[in-house]
């Protein structure tokens, strides 16, 4: 349990920033609107008190000595489902631990090592640091409990890497809500729009037929953390390699979709999520208005439209298309 | 009262847009480089109104004072390219105290930058969208039409015509201006570092020499906001955004159109991301 005072000093920083830091404010008001209309000045607040949260955690992992982190662990971070974890845990094969960046998802992966470690290599895919300055505090806090932890990183050698791991059996922990527009990079559905999301989870997974399990940290009112878990799975295959990666990582993120609809405040990225949705999917309404800017891009690539024109038709029975 | 109150709001606000496109120049060439500032504009801003008033009080007679010792002598309807900063504000001026010239600014929606607001709201001086600028417009038989086709205005994508360097990073420009006299048969000019207007004989000298304008140190450029949407990094980004949107778009709905084979587009659409990819990384 905090200390009382800590947590009135958390409360009041959240307040401070919620009423003098209107950029973020604003960002995180329209992300918020794209969730839930209802969301309202709580949600800013929750946010901005669950990231205090997160720094403190990872500091108390950075500061930490090893028995203290380990006790900390044992006692205070929990699964709600036990028996996925079990699962995860006893399976014979490649396992691939699939998160956001959401609340203190760090201490989850510590769990992942303190609990299957001796049996498995923990490994997490992430950005390196020169590329993303604030992964640089991750291996510091994710090597806490000592060498059953590997870092890898997001570059060309990574994804070899990554996938040599998991040929061993072993388990990788992905995060594919950071995105770079690059040739790796895919779009899919996510609230009502396609965003873009790195194909780099989909084909991990269809290349060893791990067992992927989505989990969701978040502090409990006791001071810990509760690590929710979905339901394990293996992605059964077709031989259309593309489109299922495609339908895999639209599976991945609706999960996501899932979480962020029920405590949308502890997702780092939140203030995000505005700017991140592109072209409204064809079940929404506002995606007729796009049907000029599909078939213009369509004829630039000088593309045979008229497949697009029907499928077009199809998204949208109502709406004419080769008008 | 209400006038200098009304000044002094434009005043601040176009402060605050300056420091905005300083703030956006940093953007650009990721320094933090600060040479955007107000020059003169404000002065010849002030003339083109007095100009306004002038012509207000004697309609009848449509003189017009000047401040200018040497206003530009134009007489032609033509189209003008230059970079939106001080030095067009400062050749609009000069040419706005002749009352027969009438000037379209071409742009597709007004932008929150300095000065824009004000040099709109002059009588003759119009936002015109590329659409209707292209079209035959109504014309007074004692007015010139003088097209202002200001590059970072226009739309542009990774497969627009011009590239050219501004402050190291590759920019693509349209060919909009150049369709624009075409379609008018007007004589097109653009406005060259040392503030002369040159006829334009081919655009890729144009452009050649309007990114001397965009770097200039004695220029100011007030539209760096848009001008970071040109650079082939960026569009890079907007087009692979947009590819994997439409290729998103033709697997979410492909479980619905059993008739038709999509995987050629697919394959094609593929195939033209990488031709395009690499087309502009050679």
């Amino acid at each position: 349990m905090l200390p009382i005072t800590q947590r009135l000093s958390q409360q009041l920083n959240a307040f401070t920033r919620l009423v003098t830091d209107q950029e973020t404010r604003q960002q995180l008001q329209q992300s918020l609107q794209r969730i839930n209309p209802k969301f309202n000045h709580l949600k800013i607040y929750q946010h901005f008190q669950s990231m205090a949260r997160v720094d403190e955690l990872n500091n108390f992992c950075l500061s930490s000595t090893r028995e203290n982190l380990k006790h900390f662990i044992s006692a205070k971070v929990w699964v709600d489902k036990p028996k996925y974890w079990h699962q995860a845990h006893t399976f014979d094969g490649p396992v691939i631990f699939v998160t956001p960046h959401y609340g203190p998802f760090a201490i989850g992966c510590l769990k992942a090592v303190l609990d299957m470690g001796e049996n498995k290599t923990v490994n997490a895919f992430y950005d390196p640091p020169e590329k993303n300055p604030t992964t640089a505090v991750y291996k510091e806090v994710l090597s806490s409990l000592g060498d059953k932890f590997n870092p890898i990183f997001n570059d060309n050698r990574g994804l070899v890497r990554a996938l040599k791991c998991l040929k061993n059996k072993q388990i990788l922990t992905m995060m594919p809500d950071v995105f770079d527009l690059s040739g790796q990079s895919i779009s899919i559905p996510f609230f009502g729009h396609f965003t873009t999301a790195m194909a780099g989870t989909a084909f991990l997974a269809l290349k060893t037929n791990a067992l992927i399990m989505q989990a969701y940290c978040v502090p409990d009112n006791n001071g810990g953390v509760k690590c929710i878990l979905h339901k394990p799975f293996q992605f059964k295959s077709t031989d259309d390699f593309e489109q299922d990666t495609y339908d895999l990582t639209s599976h991945l993120f609706k999960s996501i979709e899932q979480q962020l609809a029920h405590a949308p405040q502890h997702w780092i990225y939140l203030r995000q999520l505005n700017n991140r949705l592109g072209l409204p999917l064809p079940e929404q309404p506002s995606f007729s208005m796009s049907k000029h800017k599909i078939l213009a891009l369509a004829n630039s690539l000088q593309l045979e439209t008229a497949s697009i024109k029907s499928a077009l038709n199809v998204a949208n029975s109502h709406v004419d298309f080769n008008k | 009262m209400k006038f200098f109150l009304s000044k002094f709001l434009n005043m601040n606000e176009d402060f605050l847009l300056l420091t905005e496109q300083n703030k956006q120049l940093g953007v650009f060439c990721a320094s933090n480089a600060t040479t955007v500032n107000e020059k003169n504009s404000p002065h010849h801003l002030a003339a083109m109104e007095k100009v306004d008033n002038n012509i207000s009080m004697y309609t009848s007679k449509k003189t017009s004072q000047s401040n200018y010792k040497k206003p530009i002598p134009f007489e032609q309807a033509s189209v003008i390219n230059a970079a939106y900063g001080s030095a067009l504000i400062e050749l609009i001026a000069k040419m706005y105290c002749n009352p027969s010239l009438h000037f379209y600014l071409i742009m597709d929606q007004v932008e929150v930058l300095p000065y824009l607001k004000r040099l709109l709201s002059l009588s003759r001086i119009t936002l015109i969208n590329h659409q209707k600028a292209l079209n035959p417009l109504p014309v007074l038989p004692s007015e010139t039409q003088i097209f202002i086709s200001v590059p970072e205005f226009h739309p542009k994508s990774l497969t627009s015509e011009y590239r050219t360097y501004i402050h190291g990073h590759a920019c693509m420009f349209s060919t909009y201006s150049w369709l624009l006299s075409a379609k008018k048969n007007l004589p097109s000019y653009f406005l060259n570092v040392e503030q002369n207007l040159v006829l334009v004989k081919h655009p890729s000298d144009m452009y050649k020499d309007l990114s001397l304008s965009y770097q200039s140190p004695n220029g100011s450029i007030y539209s760096w906001s848009r001008l970071k949407n040109h650079k082939v990094e960026r569009l890079e980004k907007v087009f692979i955004s947009q590819v994997n949107q439409l290729e998103a778009l033709l697997r979410h709905l492909r479980p619905r159109l059993e008739s038709t084979d999509l995987q050629p587009t697919f394959a094609a659409i593929k195939h033209q991301k990488t031709v395009v990819l690499q087309r502009n990384r050679s």
